[in-house]
């Protein structure tokens, strides 16, 4: 599924270095030697578990199933695959009693509900881990997903460091061909797997292949709707992936904090996080 | 705007050309954001085992002294000439001159992106950061004051008797200026210092990196026409997700790179520096000999 829009062609082999190289840079610099990260089965998880196998010892490496019982046993299947792949010994955390602990007393739920209650249940997993393992959490996301609002906030976009969210999910679909996962993980449609049949591209209504390419005029390069438009993309498809930036433009900021101070913090009291490292 | 004066600095008593060559070290390392005196601690460290191997030019690279994203912590980090700062480097120089990135803070308590030279009699402030990038990922002209121009600087380097250098120094942007060179080109320097904090970016196949290329294509192509020597030093390491790709090389004054590059880690390269090859590029290639700035001046004026 690698892409064949040349300015999302990526050299694979440089991404993989500096990706690495980030990891352990960035997790031991503050102190730590473990990362957690949620193993879903998907391309996103998998390279995300690559790009730790070669960053450290695989003791040092907490990769987490966290299945729902509606979750597809290919999900989990495909997300084994991967960990015998890289010789990495999984842990699991089913969330289903929590899960239907809390919605017992309000059935009605709506799936995205239920959806964003499952992501939320799994980053809190993930953070129990952190501290038991006083392992650093490694998020998912990708930068499709991140533009377009899809994923869920203080759930899967919860994270101390994410390796993936400067590429495109077409772009990681290269990555996981260059890091030879398995072909099923390579192969299979993108699913958050909230429900049953759930698929991110008929959800979101059109496929990451055109939405990547999309963004990447809108965000990387700057370019007007217009100017995609008469690049032979359709108006309509433009216009609603550039709503859904906007829209969901308050996931990926600190909350709005009041001003009245001299100093406030991230607007005028700015660090690095990494201040000290 | 008024071109610059070519300024001819007296450095014709002694063009060096029978002497032995000195040795430069790149030391390319990754600081530690915002700590200004375990900073200052590894230099010394770095410092007193190449100046004891007879290194004579130990290169650091920009804000080496604090890290690049200083944001807020400009004015907690900076230095200015007050000997208490720099007692412990002097100490370990012995006869080496150390050029070191850090923030500079004026008597004014103005604070620019410097190039300090660190020798056992003094320390001085060689260059101050003229072009500050405010775009993209950068914020500099948020944080820090202009230099205010690019001057040559002489340098005493080698055993005694010292050979004089004529240095001219940029920092990181600077170079993406081609008057920055061009001014102290016409300063007839010998070698450039280039310090830099270069992000890694640009990670398109066949064009990657994007960052390495450019400052690949920039050094050689400015010691070739300048026919002087580009020492470039870059820092490696990460800071809030960026990639510094280190890559620290010395280009000789016609163009060619004196070895590989550094790579991506932590690294000390050690080449050196010869008057005798600056003399025989300038003969082979006399473009310093035939340049005329006089004439380019006379056509900005009108212009």
């Amino acid at each position: 599924m690698a892409d064949t829009f040349s300015p999302l062609a990526i050299d694979t082999e440089e991404v993989i270095l500096l990706l690495t190289e980030f990891l352990r840079n960035e997790v031991e610099k503050v102190g730590y030697t473990n990362v957690v990260f949620g193993l879903s089965g998907g391309v996103d998880s998998a390279v995300v578990a690559a790009l730790a196998a070669r960053a450290f010892a695989k003791e040092s490496i907490h990769a987490v199933l966290m299945p729902y019982r509606t979750s597809t046993e290919s999900s989990k299947a495909d997300a084994l695959a991967v960990c015998t792949a890289l010789g990495l010994e999984p842990a699991t955390a089913d969330i289903t009693p929590q899960i239907d602990a809390y919605f017992a007393t309000d059935p009605s739920a709506t799936p995205s509900r239920r959806g964003n209650k499952m992501a939320r249940e799994r980053m809190t997993v993930l953070y129990d881990f952190s501290e038991k393992y006083r392992a650093l959490v490694v998020g998912t996301s990708n930068k499709s997903e991140l533009l377009l609002g899809y994923g869920t906030i203080f759930g899967d976009m919860a994270h101390a460091i994410n390796p993936l969210g400067d590429l495109y999910k077409t772009q990681v679909f290269a990555l996981a061909e260059a890091l030879d996962l398995p072909e099923q993980v390579r192969t299979k449609p993108p699913s958050a797997d909230l429900w049953e049949g759930q698929l991110d591209e008929q959800e979101l209504g059109f496929t990451y292949h055109e939405a990547d390419q999309i963004l990447y005029y809108l965000v990387d390069e700057r370019r007007s709707p217009e100017e995609i438009a008469a690049l032979g993309h359709e108006g309509k498809i433009v216009n609603e992936i550039l709503q859904k930036v906007k829209q969901n433009q308050y996931k990926r900021r600190l909350p709005v904090i009041a001003k009245l101070g001299p100093r406030t913090i991230d607007r005028d009291f700015r660090y690095a996080r990494d201040w000290g490292h | 705007m008024q071109p610059h004066p070519p300024v001819i600095p007296d450095i014709i008593n002694h063009p060096g050309n029978e002497l032995e060559p000195v040795r430069i070290a790149l030391v390319q390392i990754a600081p530690i954001l915002g700590s200004r005196d375990a900073n200052l601690e590894r230099h010394a460290a770095i410092v007193r085992e190449l100046a004891g191997r007879g290194v004579h030019l130990i290169l650091f690279p920009e804000l080496s002294l604090t890290g690049y994203f200083l944001k807020d912590l400009v004015p907690d980090v900076a230095c200015s000439l007050a000997p208490q700062h720099w007692a412990a480097l002097q100490e370990v120089c012995g006869a080496s001159t150390v050029i070191a990135g850090g923030v500079f803070e004026a008597p004014e308590h103005i604070f620019t992106n410097a190039a300090f030279a660190i020798t056992a009699e003094d320390v001085q402030v060689i260059h101050e950061k003229v072009f500050l990038p405010t775009y993209g990922l950068f914020d500099e002209l948020r944080y820090f004051g202009r230099g205010t121009g690019f001057r040559s600087r002489i340098l005493g380097l080698g055993d005694s008797p010292r050979q004089k250098w004529n240095m001219g120094t940029v920092i990181c942007e600077d170079m993406w200026h081609l008057r920055s060179i061009s001014m102290l080109a016409d300063q007839g320097v010998d070698c450039f210092l280039g310090l830099s904090s270069s992000p890694a970016r640009g990670i398109q196949a066949k064009r990657s990196l994007g960052s390495e290329q450019s400052y690949d294509a920039m050094t050689r192509t400015y010691a070739q026409l300048t026919t002087a020597y580009f020492a470039y030093c870059n820092r490696v390491g990460y800071e809030d997700g960026v990639a510094f790709w280190g890559g620290s090389r010395l280009v000789l004054p016609d163009g060619t790179l004196a070895a590989d590059p550094a790579g991506r880690g932590e690294e000390i390269h050690v080449h050196e520096l010869s008057h005798r090859a600056v003399r025989r590029t300038r003969i082979a290639a006399p473009l310093l000999r035939d340049e005329r700035t006089a004439i380019l001046s006379g056509e900005h004026t009108n212009g």
